[in-house]
């Protein structure tokens, strides 16, 4: 059972801060279930990233993913953590069939074992994949005459944070978004028919 | 470019941050993945006031049997006499009652027969030793 204490914490929260977490939840689980574009859904289970935002809020009050408020305090990067590994445990469990031949997917920690918060986001092994030369080619040709576009999704890849990318081109944080979510429906594409 | 080996997880949460970043974007990518974002959010805000409710019944259930258990313990290490003026109580509350001692009186037992108001009481008054 949760311990009183972060449950009062939680209960602290207002229906407006629930209501933003429980959609950012969602949408990270939703990039999880497909790597940001890497990957298409395969799996025969087609759980969707609400079903995992639900049941990692239902650990959280139930106790069995506890919050260490007081170390971690941001209850958003907790819950991410634990749909982290909840995902994991569920990709892992149906058996993802489309696997490409570059991908690199090295072992992830077993989620049981898993501790609180942003260390858990970090602590896993990373999971790496392989955009070829070729990938490239077929990505910038797909952006066209797009050039800030192609620059921009190159950045981010380089893990350059958004708001850097922002400050560096001296555009919107939302012309970012949108370069980004061009660039992520070209390597759908690409990757979908390698 | 030449061949580039991309750390997923850093471009999940970097991607996620322009979520957090501007409530539009969130919302924008809600739509793409196939959600209305005002029913996501009432849906949530509707989970969480449950899972609220629930936790709160499922603390007040463990609190009344703490209570009730304790009330048991204090019995058990009363005097003869209190012992007894327990029993007279609690016959007179519940004529039916089975046992002619208290030896086997349970939580459970004890709950059948008084409420909170009047554990509470009972508790109270073996505590100021009123009870002889």
């Amino acid at each position: 059972m949760i311990d009183p204490e972060t449950f009062e914490r939680l209960k602290a929260i207002s229906d407006r801060e629930w209501g933003d977490i429980y959609k950012e939840l969602t949408a990270y689980a939703e990039h999880r279930l497909v790597k940001v574009g890497f990957e298409p859904r395969s799996e025969k289970d087609n759980v969707t990233g609400e079903d995992f935002a639900v049941q990692a809020i239902e650990k959280l009050f139930e106790g069995t993913r506890a919050w260490d408020f007081r170390r971690f305090p941001d209850l958003l990067i907790h819950l991410k953590g634990i749909v982290k590994s909840l995902i994991s445990n569920h990709l892992k469990s149906s058996a993802r069939s489309a696997v490409r031949k570059e991908k690199v997917t090295d072992e992830i920690g077993e989620p049981e074992k898993l501790k609180s918060a942003k260390h858990l986001l970090d602590e896993q092994t990373p999971e790496q994949i392989i955009i070829s030369e070729e990938n490239w080619k077929e990505i910038e040709a797909e952006f066209g005459d797009d050039e800030i576009g192609v620059l921009v999704f190159c950045e981010w890849v380089d893990e350059v944070p958004p708001r850097t990318i922002a400050s560096n081109y001296d555009i919107d944080i939302k012309d970012v978004y949108n370069a980004l979510k061009r660039g992520r429906r070209i390597i759908q594409k690409v990757f979908a028919e390698n | 470019m030449p061949e580039k080996k991309v750390d997923i997880d850093k471009l999940i949460d970097s991607y996620s941050e322009l979520a957090s970043s501007n409530p539009d974007i969130l919302n924008d990518m809600l739509k793409e993945q196939g959600y209305d974002p005002s029913i996501l959010e009432k849906r949530g805000i509707q989970k969480v006031r449950k899972l609220i409710f629930i936790q709160q019944v499922a603390f007040k259930k463990a609190n009344l049997i703490h209570l009730f258990n304790r009330a048991i313990e204090m019995v058990n290490a009363a005097s003869s006499d209190t012992r007894e003026a327990i029993l007279g109580i609690l016959k007179r509350k519940s004529p039916s009652l089975q046992f002619r001692n208290l030896e086997k009186l349970d939580e459970e037992n004890l709950r059948q027969i008084l409420t909170e108001t009047e554990v509470l009481e009972l508790i109270e008054k073996i505590e100021k030793g009123e009870l002889k």
